[in-house]
């Protein structure tokens, strides 16, 4: 077998660019992708509201709040929610830790029962309908997102630098009293 | 040309695939079961529940993605998710087919589905099987 011929220049060149990834820049698009996702979360959440059945006077007969007002979003990001009312992931819901992902959902144990049916009650499906109008306009909620992130960046580098100097002042304070 | 709706295609897909016959013997509904199908505990028996959940049509291509439940109904558990596996296996990953009719179908796809429920009115154990379904929005000549 003959021996492999050496590289040419500009190989042996690219092989020794070195490329560095401004891991900071990633995780800042990430995390204005989660802003947008929310709000289109938010816009699934609405529009599926308004379509769920609502019976509020047997609601206040069990003494639970209606189905259509238990929806919730809640979105991770880099593998902590960042935004959302849910205290807990959801059943099943994966996420990696570099990705962002949106869950929305009805916190009702009636709420599948409605969306799919039962033996005894046609589907009346509001939250995949929704879903599917939403996705298809995705775009903006995410592109606007993504831009708010990014305006609101000297804020954010600002707060940080001034709660760092707050820590830094609470130890020396905590320091001298020592 | 009106929006066409593939849901009567796939139910039957599903029903005469080999592996389902043998298990529901027919039992394939859309919408909502036969009278007859659901029995109370003691006498349950498989059938599959097939719901049009969500269509998207795209704007400026006659496509349309549409997405199904498949309520799979078993004896038990265990028969619930041999029925939502046969389901998937009748319709996953199915490419491009035209009917007699001209309806085109593109593929279709299991979606996920979830664990095991219980019916609340005769808790007889089902699973669910979401599927997606790409077809176009009209028949062909």
């Amino acid at each position: 077998m003959p021996s492999p011929s050496r590289p040419s220049d500009r190989v042996l060149h690219n092989r020794q660019v070195r490329i560095e990834v401004h891991r900071a820049a990633l995780d800042a698009l990430t995390l204005g992708m989660a802003q947008g996702l929310f709000h289109l979360g938010n816009a699934i959440i609405e529009e599926a509201s308004a379509a769920a059945p609502r019976d509020p006077e047997k609601a206040e007969a069990r003494g639970v709040p209606m189905m259509a007002d238990t929806g919730s979003v809640q979105v991770w990001a880099l593998g902590k929610r960042t935004f959302g009312t849910w205290a807990k992931r959801p059943k099943g819901g994966k996420v990696l830790p570099d990705q962002a992902v949106l869950f929305v959902g009805f916190d009702s144990p009636l709420a599948h029962l409605v969306e799919l049916g039962t033996v005894k009650m046609a589907a009346r499906p509001f939250l995949m309908p929704a879903l599917a109008s939403a996705i298809a306009n995705a775009g903006p909620y995410i592109k606007a997102g993504m831009s708010r992130y990014a305006a609101s960046a000297p804020t954010r580098t600002a707060k940080g630098i001034e709660i760092k100097a707050r820590i830094a002042a609470a130890r020396a304070a905590k320091d001298g009293a020592g | 040309m009106s929006l066409v709706d593939p849901t009567g295609r796939l139910l039957i897909e599903i029903r005469d695939d080999a592996g389902m016959a043998a298990l529901v013997s027919g039992r394939v509904r859309g919408g909502e079961p036969a009278v007859g199908d659901a029995l109370g505990p003691g006498h349950y028996q498989r059938f599959v529940v097939l719901v049009r959940l969500a269509r998207t049509r795209l704007p400026r291509a006659p496509i349309q993605e549409v997405r199904y439940a498949a309520r799979c109904y078993g004896t038990t558990y265990q028969d619930a998710a041999a029925l939502a596996g046969a389901v998937s296996d009748a319709v996953h990953a199915r490419g491009h087919r035209i009917t007699p009719a001209g309806l085109s179908i593109f593929g279709s796809f299991d979606d996920g589905g979830g664990g095991g429920l219980l019916d609340p009115d005769t808790s007889q154990p089902y699973e669910v099987v979401f599927i997606t379904l790409g077809a176009l929005t009209e028949t062909l000549p």
